[in-house]
């Protein structure tokens, strides 16, 4: 095992430095290799890399103490130099005073407040919801900053201590500013290695996220520590924003962005090695301003230098050793009833999909008041890109709502579709292509997975996101892979069994069409052998393994499924705009929101995807609605709605894991004369009595042996106590 | 020569000794016990001998071949079953569903032509689980699911069956119908099958096992029947060093 | 997450942050099923017909306040004091180009018509000779009744993470509307306005172009970044069910298919051949007067840095002619470093140190205003002498925010093609402009979006005349806007010629911070633009081949 890791560590840094010397050879400026050119970019990299390194500490510590890997951080940070802003700049307090209010006490609150409210209740969430959820906050939180500071103009954050001033290097100086906030990250980092190794606090932080019952025995108050974490974590991030903010401005996305290459870093030190992330940090930082003082990219790869954080991510997932199978994380009492969806019901849902959108989108019903059957060519605009998207969503029902897989990339495999697509058709059209564009990403996929899988499914995640963010950094900007065109459709409009989709309606109802064989194929599907399988890795791998179902392969398949679904998506994607842009048309943001979206809708169960096609069918119709005029204080609430809406709804993911949709459909399906099976399940739910919980136990005071048996069985944790040295030495 | 056979093996996890040069060999036919104190590393034996643990050194061998670094899925594929002590059902599956992922993979010569439905409603009927096989597996109560679980190690065809705790969740009645199935399965010669059972509750390890294995902070103390194990000092100290209500709670006989 | 994206369109100036406009679409979808109840709730009143959110024609523009004339007043007395720099002849030869220049325009003015510089002479005539008297106004084509022209103005503002950015364009259109209404207004109808915000976003564009096509006479004040497919623009139907199009006076035309859609007339030229296929070399005219106004009064030898705004392929596209117009004219480019949003201001240690290293005595921005604020800063966190240096930024400068940065971009060069927001007095329209605007430093694309508005009333004023009120409809007008040669928002703007898409506008001027403030360089005359016809360079190349990186 220890040679497996060495093997793969050292495949990986060769690959990475054989990586780094081509392009480096081949993108060579020619600037004069001066040692004053190289002292500077090494100090700018540095201090860059110290920067980024404020970020990664405060994940890290998060992680390691809680289990919580915050996708927010970077928006707390984006707050707090907001704010930071508005104190010292726009109200002109004293940048001491205004530091100390935004780091030392508005941060911490921020911190204790989230993990009060949201994260305790994520313990024992599944990874999907974990997830979900602090990209939730991220969401709501550049949200709340967008209102409150709007964009009409551009704000600067001045920088903290001198920047003219500093060290003399020659012609050039190494600013006092650089110099302090190096030395303050790395002096963060040391107090937070020396906090979380050698402090009792520490050690009880990180007992907690292993077993916080049996910390919680051994005298940690679980939920002391967990608060403290959070604050912590969110003050590095407050102090990471305010002084980054005066190297990229006060513009909220520029500013989270950032946390990419923090989590890049992080990885680096697998999550957990504080002194490992920093080094990454410090790693990228160098990296970073080295190719901007030497290399060359030209145009077709302009972004080039942005996509190292997304790629040491990806050689960092092909180090890892792989991971064991985790057990005992499962989420118990589920409450539910498990049922197939009959193969007579998918075909009636999938049915009345197509007749209502064609119903809506044809006129042939009349709706009253906003008279939805009068579509007119804007609503059918928007729809069609709706549908669009809700057809990219389905490709997330197996691998997140059955195979428990995240994927933030769904984006970058719909335009690997369209690049396929637009390869293989040309301008012609021919919708046939399509097909092959399916079997064709499918493999992409598989790649995609194949290194990650072996490995926790936060790595999963964190991968898809890098391979977004290197696909709309590197590939997608390439003009030979979506050339830029100067009049007309770079994608033709698709022409299938001899007619040409080329009005808006006929497009929608061929897009219902695709959906719901979709949907009919997943109703299949999940009745199949591979449905179960998948669904039986999302609950337990281990279990799985053992019973010969193998893990990686499988997760493979189910991101090959959903690739190639997404693909064929894609085509539909760009088919729809006509023209993509080649920057946006496929950001890694677009493809978070679609990820939440299915998420937050729950959707597990494949009839429950059909409610994706509501998407479309509300977008016309709240077209129509927002038209109206008379119903302002509804347009207001829809505007109130559409800032906070998404994040409050997978917020709801905290109390609700399964997702909105599930709730309507177990609420809705009693009402069905055959569902029988439902209305006992809610009958027996209401007789259900709750256990105990672990507080109710009496863990403050003295217990007696038949408690602490009590204790014992509750928690499961007979096999793991030596009972000679008494509790909290845990074995495995 | 044995079918299972854990030789010196040794877990380390970091400072702390799980298992200490630990052997355990089990025959086909009878049903091996594997007892010890809490923490004495009988479900990290189990997870290293299905591969969900590396060990630190040591052996584990198969029907003669070496398995140490075969992958959980090829070790279960060469017929090593196990259950969880923690619950590790499907819990967003049917009872039905749970026997039916390992049918599927475990599609054996003699069940070919047989529908797969047939079997894993055979087997959830071997414990006594067919009334509820449409059920979600976490609805069911913690003993029901620990019956899932066993159906569905007995689904995978098994050479080897590894126990850990089937009783616990259990009332006396349906533990000692598990004993009767264990020994009724060790008992067909058309299974061949061994079993290697942890348990806390001692009369039903003393009532089913042929030899039982005791294991004290990662080392095996004794082997023997039961009656030899129970006679002998190392495992009484063992079980009376620990504190008092610990051994009543695990109920060795004085 | 290349969603943050800085559009910095060079000579287009559309020079703010840009960020991932389609989130906006979900979260509409996703209100929208959380609201999905109330939507039921409210399924009582309400009438689908009308999509318009018109402003009040009535309502009058506001007087600026007091004090923003006062300070107005004291910009002009810089201006006065200025001007102990320059080489007198030199300035002498300019201003008679300017002289021959303002003959030129005086000359189009009266070739155009009614529609003139001076406000009055509307209002006088038309009692003695009013067109609009004894005729019964008709609904000539889509979105013109017999009393309203409806127009729409699409812009980029509701982006979730940058709200606001271009409000301007919007608040510019609506002002220049109650303009023209005060006075009588368009055609003998008053000018409706919807708005439209494309959200930053492909889909919502081309929905504000079928809005327009179904209820709008005509777009006014487009500023949307992505107009990438103009299909449904210039195929509309008109009245009479032909597919001519709905004309689009837009501000800014970014991408290729909106710089040459043949109803798109850009009050900021494209200055770019069309039409166009997306790759392969292209004609493109750039503005070298001020550098060539600096190396005859300032430096003759020029050698520097120029910063690319590498984002996008058009902010590549619209950069690289300028770069190699400057080499035309005998700048040395010592580099051409592309710049993006997500550079950090210690990046910008890289460019210092071309500029260290080859001596350079130039450096010019095609980026944006906090572009440049990062270069100088970090020219001066390393010890860069920055007197050494000429630091030149074009209208993505022209901000209140730059000056916000304080000492550090003192002496930066700037040039603009038309007359600054403090030289109200020396022309009528800027002054109507700014008292209707009500925001003593507007951005610049509320000045564009006007400059629509005027060029639109100027087309219309010009088929009035000489068909009456009836004869405005949308091919009159894309007609009338087609043969419009010289159009320079009433002496405000550098004139510019509406029949071709690849003409600049010849004319600019050049302004300076000092002390904390933009004076006026060159021509050192108040309410004049340089327009030597040596300013333009006109170049073809394979443009986005051109980048190096």
């Amino acid at each position: 095992m220890i040679l497996g890791v060495r093997l793969s560590v050292a495949i990986a840094a060769a690959l990475g430095t054989l990586a780094v010397v081509i392009i480096a050879v081949l993108t060579w400026k020619g600037a004069p290799v001066t040692s004053q050119t190289f002292l500077v970019t090494t100090y700018i990299g540095l201090f860059l890399g110290a920067l980024w390194a404020m970020y990664a500490t405060g994940l890290v510590v998060v992680y390691t103490t809680t289990g919580v890997f915050n996708f927010a951080q970077g928006a707390i940070g984006v707050f707090a130099a907001f704010l930071y802003w508005e104190l010292h700049v726009n109200r002109g307090w004293h940048s001491i005073l205004a530091l100390f209010v935004v780091v030392g006490l508005f941060a911490p609150a921020l911190g204790v407040v989230l993990d009060i409210v949201i994260m305790r209740r994520l313990r024992t969430a599944s990874l999907v919801v974990q997830l979900m959820v602090t990209v939730a906050i991220m969401v709501l939180l550049l949200s709340v900053v967008g209102d409150i500071w709007e964009a009409d103009t551009p704000r600067r954050v001045p920088y903290l201590f001198g920047i003219n001033n500093g060290i003399d290097l020659g012609p050039s100086q190494l600013p006092w500013h650089r110099l302090i906030v190096f030395v303050v990250a790395i002096a963060i980092a040391v107090s937070m290695r020396l906090l979380l190794r050698r402090t009792r606090i520490g050690t009880a932080m990180r007992a907690v996220v292993d077993n916080r019952e049996l910390a919680a025995l051994n005298g940690a108050r679980p939920n002391v520590v967990s608060s403290t974490s959070w604050a912590l974590g969110s003050m590095m991030g407050a102090l990471g924003g305010i002084l980054i903010a005066p190297e990229l401005g006060l513009d909220p996305a520029t500013l989270n962005n950032v946390v990419i290459i923090a989590f890049a870093a992080a990885a680096f030190g697998a999550l957990r090695n504080l002194p490992m992330a920093v080094v990454g940090a410090m790693l990228i930082g160098l990296l970073r301003a080295h190719t901007g003082a030497w290399l060359d990219f030209g145009s077709d790869f302009r972004f080039a230098h942005l996509s190292i954080a997304p790629l040491l991510l990806l050689f960092v997932v092909i180090a890892l050793p792989q991971a064991r199978l985790e057990v005992g994380r499962l989420a118990h009492h589920l409450r539910r009833h498990e049922r197939y969806t009959k193969w007579w019901e998918g075909l009636i849902g999938c049915g009345v999909v197509i007749l209502l959108a064609a119903a809506f989108s044809g006129g042939w019903l009349d709706f009253g008041v906003w008279d939805p059957g009068s579509w007119g060519s804007r609503e059918l605009n928007s729809a069609n890109e709706a549908m669009a998207l809700a057809l990219i969503g389905l490709s997330l029902v197996p691998l997140i709502g059955w195979a428990g897989q995240i994927n933030f990339a769904p984006l970058a495999f719909a335009g690997f579709g369209a690049f396929v697509y637009l390869k293989l058709a040309g301008d012609t059209g021919n919708g046939y292509w399509i097909l092959v564009v399916g079997l064709l990403c499918a493999p992409l996929g598989a790649l995609v997975a194949l290194p990650a899988a072996r490995l926790r499914g936060l790595y999963l995640a964190l991968m898809t996101m890098a391979f977004a963010q290197a696909m709309s950094l590197i590939f997608f900007p390439h003009p030979w892979v979506m050339p830029i065109i100067g009049t007309g459709r770079q994608f033709p409009h698709i022409e299938l069994f001899g007619v040409t989709f080329d009005d808006r309606r006929g497009f929608f109802l061929l897009m219902v069409s695709i959906f719901a064989i979709f949907v009919y194929a997943l109703v299949l599907l999940r009745r199949s052998r591979y449905g179960r399988r998948w669904m039986a890795i999302n609950d337990s791998q281990a279990a799985a393994a053992t019973l010969g179902v193998p893990v990686v392969w499988t997760k493979v398949v189910v991101y090959a499924v959903s690739a190639s679904m997404a693909g064929i998506a894609g085509v539909f994607w760009a088919t729809v705009s006509g023209n993509v842009d080649s920057v946006q048309g496929f950001d890694l943001l677009i493809g978070f929101n679609v990820v939440l979206l299915v998420a937050a809708a729950g959707v597990s169960i494949p009839m429950a995807g059909i409610f994706l096609i509501f998407i479309p069918l509300f977008k016309g119709f709240g077209l129509r609605l927002e038209d109206a005029g008379n119903v302002d204080y509804l347009v207001t609430l829809l505007d109130i709605m559409t800032t906070y809406g998404p994040g409050l709804m997978v917020l709801g993911m905290v109390f609700n894991p399964r997702g909105a949709i599930f709730e309507m459909g177990r609420g809705f399906s009693p009402i069905l004369p055959w569902r029988g099976d439902a209305r006992a399940e809610i009958a027996a739910e209401n007789a259900q009595k709750r256990e105990p919980e672990i507080g109710e136990l009496g863990l403050e005071r003295p217990f007696t042996p038949e408690e602490v048996i009590a204790i014992d069985r509750r928690l499961e944790i007979l096999d793991e106590v030596v009972p000679k040295e008494g509790y909290g030495t845990a074995r495995s | 020569m044995a079918l299972l056979e854990a030789e010196q093996v040794v877990m380390r996890f970091g400072g702390v000794v799980a298992l200490d040069n630990a052997s355990v060999d089990i025959d086909p036919g009878e049903v091996t016990g594997l007892i010890g104190p809490n923490g004495a590393g009988k479900t990290t034996l189990f997870n290293v001998v299905t591969g969900l643990l590396p060990p630190t050194s040591g052996t584990v061998r198969f029907d003669g071949n070496d398995i140490t670094r075969a992958s959980v899925a090829r070790r279960s594929q060469m017929g090593i079953a196990r259950t969880f002590q923690k619950l590790e059902a499907f819990n967003t599956l049917s009872a039905l569903d749970n026997v039916r992922v390992a049918v599927e993979k475990n599609q054996r010569a003699k069940w070919k032509y047989r529908r797969v439905n047939d079997v894993a409603h055979e087997m959830l009927g071997k414990v006594g689980l067919d009334e509820v096989a449409e059920v979600t597996v976490g609805t069911l109560p913690t003993g029901s699911a620990r019956l899932v679980e066993l159906a569905r190690a007995l689904a995978c065809r098994p050479r080897v069956l590894l126990l850990d705790e089937p009783s616990s969740g259990l009332n006396e009645d349906e533990t000692s119908a598990i004993g009767q199935m264990l020994l009724e399965l060790v008992a067909d010669k058309d299974n061949d099958l061994a079993v290697l059972l942890v348990e806390h509750d001692m009369s039903f390890v003393m009532g089913v096992c042929a030899r039982i294995h005791v294991l004290d902070f990662g080392k095996i103390i004794a082997v023997g029947t039961p009656i030899e194990v129970q006679a002998d000092t190392a495992v009484r100290a063992a079980y009376l060093g620990s504190d008092e209500f610990r051994g009543a709670y695990v109920g060795v006989d004085e | 997450m290349a969603a943050a994206l800085y559009h910095r369109h060079a000579d287009n100036n559309a020079c703010r942050t840009v960020e991932g406009g389609n989130v906006k679409n979900l979260r509409w979808i996703m209100a929208l099923l959380a609201v999905l109840a109330l939507v039921a709730v409210a399924c009582g009143g309400g009438n689908d017909d009308d999509e318009s959110v018109s402003t009040a024609p009535t309502a009058a523009p506001t007087e600026a306040p007091d004090d923003d004339m006062d300070d107005m007043d004291d910009d002009m007395d810089d201006m006065d004091d200025m001007d102990d720099m320059d080489d007198m002849d030199d300035m002498d030869d300019d201003m008679d180009d300017m002289d021959d220049m303002d003959d030129d325009m005086d000359d189009d003015m009266d070739d155009g018509d009614t529609a003139d510089s001076e406000p009055e002479p509307v209002a006088t005539e038309e009692p003695e000779d009013d067109p609009c008297a004894n005729v019964d106004l008709e609904d000539t084509d889509i979105g013109i009744t017999s009393d309203t022209i409806t127009v729409l103005v699409m812009a980029d503002v509701g982006s979730p993470l940058a709200p606001g950015l271009f409000q301007g364009s919007i608040d510019g259109v609506k002002a220049w509307a109650n303009h023209v209404n005060s006075q009588g207004g368009l055609a003998c109808r008053q000018v409706e306005v919807i708005e439209h915000d494309s959200a930053i976003n492909p889909t919502e564009t081309t929905n504000g172009f079928l809005v327009a096509c179904e209820d709008a006479f005509a777009l006014v004040g487009t500023t949307a970044l992505f107009a990438l497919d103009t299909t449904d623009l210039q195929s509309c139907a008109d009245a009479q069910g032909n597919n001519i199009g709905v004309p689009d006076f837009a501000y800014i035309t970014t991408e290729p298919p909106h710089q040459c859609s043949v109803v798109t007339f850009a009050t900021s030229r494209p200055n770019s051949e069309c039409p166009y296929a997306g790759t392969g070399n292209r004609a493109v005219q750039s503005q070298v007067g001020h550098v060539q106004w600096l190396q005859e009064n300032v430096d003759a030898n020029l050698n520097g840095v120029y910063l690319i705004p590498s984002d996008l392929p058009s902010t590549i596209a619209t950069a690289m002619p300028q770069v190699r117009a400057f080499q035309e004219i005998g700048v040395v480019i010592d580099g051409e470093p592309g710049v993006s949003g997500f550079t950090t201001q210690s990046e910008y240690g890289a460019y210092i140190q071309i500029m260290r290293d080859a001596e350079s005595n130039f450096a010019y921005s095609g980026s944006d205003d906090q572009s440049m604020i990062k270069w100088r800063s970090e020219a001066e966190a390393q010890g860069l002498d920055a007197d050494q240096v000429l630091w030149m930024c074009q209208l993505a400068c022209y901000t209140p925010s730059f000056l916000e940065a304080g000492d550090v971009v003192e002496d930066t060069y700037m040039w603009i093609w038309f007359l600054p927001f403090n030289e109200a007095d020396t022309n009528q329209e800027l002054a109507d402009f700014m008292e209707a605007i009500d925001d003593p430093f507007p951005p610049a694309w509320a000045a564009g979006a006007w400059a629509d508005g005027v060029l639109f009333e100027q087309v219309v004023n010009e088929i009035v005349a000489e068909g009456g009120p009836n004869a405005v409809t949308r091919q009159a007008v894309l007609d009338g806007a087609r043969s419009l040669t010289s159009f320079d928002v009433n002496g405000w703007w550098s004139p510019a010629d509406y029949s071709t898409t690849e003409n600049i506008m010849p004319c600019f001027m050049l302004m300076q911070v000092q002390d904390n403030e933009f004076v006026r360089v060159h021509p050192a005359e108040r309410g004049e633009l340089d327009c030597n016809s040596d300013n333009v360079v006109s170049l073809s190349r394979d443009w986005g081949a051109e980048y190096g990186g």
